[in-house]
């Protein structure tokens, strides 16, 4: 029998909660356990159930939310009981992928997207009029998605259980990862053409700093400098252009 | 009193960062902006909300990461720079800016070794939550798990507080200890000009930050293509 919607929606719910207790030893272990609590108290063999669903998971937050319906799933056909081993080497395996497909869909692409392209508007229409509107509508599109898939991964896993992976195989993500880079790309691509628009429109030697500050910052990118120095760095240098600018005629 | 109202504000961004929820109410381009508004220093709000939502584009709370406090860094620079009134032309001092830029990063910095001090509490913390739960006792497991969203929020408002604190000290020691009553004419004049450099700096770094997050082999035409239309628009349109 399928999850109901109000049973889902409830557990996606307590999945925001996921992240309490993350830990070095268990990661997200024990909010899983926190996720199904109201259900396991209820259960038999409780004591055995909470041990298997603290232990060791990491995952996205939000496609942790597959993992919880699996697991749900797994506990209600008795698999802790039956073999509480293969149950932990089971959660384990479940962190690569669902950390790996959230995070490239998530953090890596949605969440700067959305939050680049609120950037690009409000550097061209600075008000805080459009600020409220651009902070609305952030929250929003990053939000009703998420709430939504959260919803679905908890049904989906649950109708999935064990083969719980088999919905990261779904044509979507893969067309999803595509188009979140191109579109990723396109408003990194138009940001840069409006920073060097409005620091060109002001002054030679702001558009300079621009520049100074964009080739430091991306040396240290593509070469994993640590993001505080590289910061100092990349900030001091293209501070100190205008000086630069000034002695250079002098010398000649 | 503002300090305990921006440690409050800081104690919400740092649950929403990793602990809780993580709905991005957190992000520099919405808190920022708020607490600029709130505080009646709009542009200051929107600057670092916009430069410091580019700067820590890059950086996101994954797994067992070390990861920037950008967030509360932003923050903070935010208050810092609002407590200090405007420049005569109304609008704030490059080097009140600048100075809360700094302020920020280094904030950020701080921040990336509380959350790993939080997290291995957390570890000492967690079998407790678990073995109240194994014994069924419902009370003390709630107890316990909301406890834990206020050790979180309890970080997120000391590290707030302290930053807030140590940045407006770095601002009396460079400004002066009147500095909150208005700077003098004579100081804005000599450094406004050297530091508003600041501004197409952090763009070109957030810039730099951005393309290094999404261009990649596969995107790379895509990027040029919009950089030549965004420039193209725009040179007609400027």
């Amino acid at each position: 029998m399928p999850l109901s919607r109000d049973e889902a929606r409830h557990l996606a719910a307590r999945s925001l909660l996921l992240q309490v207790l993350l830990n070095y030893r268990t990661m997200q272990g024990s909010g899983y356990l926190f996720a199904l609590w109201p259900w396991l108290r209820r259960s038999e063999s409780s004591s055995v159930r909470v041990k298997a669903c603290a232990d060791y998971l990491n995952a996205h937050p939000v496609f942790g939310a597959l993992a919880i319906g699996a697991m749900r799933r797994r506990i209600e056909e008795g698999d802790v009981e039956r073999d509480p081993t293969e149950f932990g080497k089971w959660q384990e395996s479940l962190c690569g992928p669902l950390g790996m497909v959230g995070d490239s869909l998530i953090w890596d692409r949605w969440k700067p997207l959305l939050f680049s392209l609120g950037v690009l508007l409000l550097l061209w229409f600075p008000a805080i009029e459009v600020w409220a509107g651009v902070a609305i509508g952030c929250l929003l599109l990053y939000n009703v998605p998420l709430v939504r898939l959260r919803v679905w991964a908890v049904s989906e896993g649950y109708r999935l259980g064990g083969n719980v992976l088999e919905a990261l195989g779904h044509p979507l993500v893969g067309r999803l990862r595509k188009g979140l880079s191109i579109a990723g790309a396109c408003v990194a691509g138009l940001l840069l053409a409006s920073g060097v628009l409005q620091s060109g429109s002001t002054a030679w030697s702001a558009a300079a700093q621009f520049a100074v500050a964009f080739a430091l910052m991306l040396l240290a990118v593509s070469r994993r400098w640590g993001i505080l120095w590289s910061l100092l760095l990349a900030l001091g240098a293209a501070l100190l252009v205008p000086a630069i600018l000034l002695v250079l005629p002098t010398q000649v | 009193m503002t300090v305990l109202w921006v440690a409050l504000t800081g104690a919400i961004v740092y649950l929403d960062t990793t602990a809780v929820a993580q709905i991005m109410i957190c992000q520099p381009l919405i808190v920022c902006p708020l607490w600029g508004l709130i505080v009646g220093r709009p542009e200051i709000g929107l600057f670092f909300g916009v430069a410091f939502q580019l700067l820590w584009l890059g950086s996101f709370p994954v797994g067992a990461a070390r990861f920037p406090e950008g967030n509360i860094g932003a923050l903070v620079a935010t208050a810092v720079a609002a407590g200090i009134p405007a420049a005569e032309n109304g609008q704030p001092a490059w080097i009140v800016l600048t100075l809360a830029t700094v302020v920020g990063i280094l904030t950020a910095h701080l921040g990336s070794e509380v959350t790993p001090l939080v997290r291995k509490l957390m570890s000492r913390y967690s079998p407790q939550v678990v073995k109240a739960a194994q014994e069924g006792r419902r009370r003390r497991f709630a107890l316990l798990y909301f406890g834990a969203v206020g050790i979180h929020a309890g970080a997120g408002f000391l590290l707030t507080a302290l930053a807030f604190l140590v940045g407006k000290w770095i601002f009396a020691l460079y400004l002066g200890p009147f500095a909150a009553l208005g700077l003098s004419e004579a100081l804005v004049a000599q450094t406004d000009r050297m530091l508003s450099g600041i501004w197409p700096a952090l763009l070109g770094a957030g810039a730099a930050i951005v393309a290094g997050r999404f261009v990649q082999r596969v995107s790379a035409k895509w990027f040029v293509l919009s950089l030549a239309a965004g420039l193209g628009v725009g040179w007609l349109c400027l």
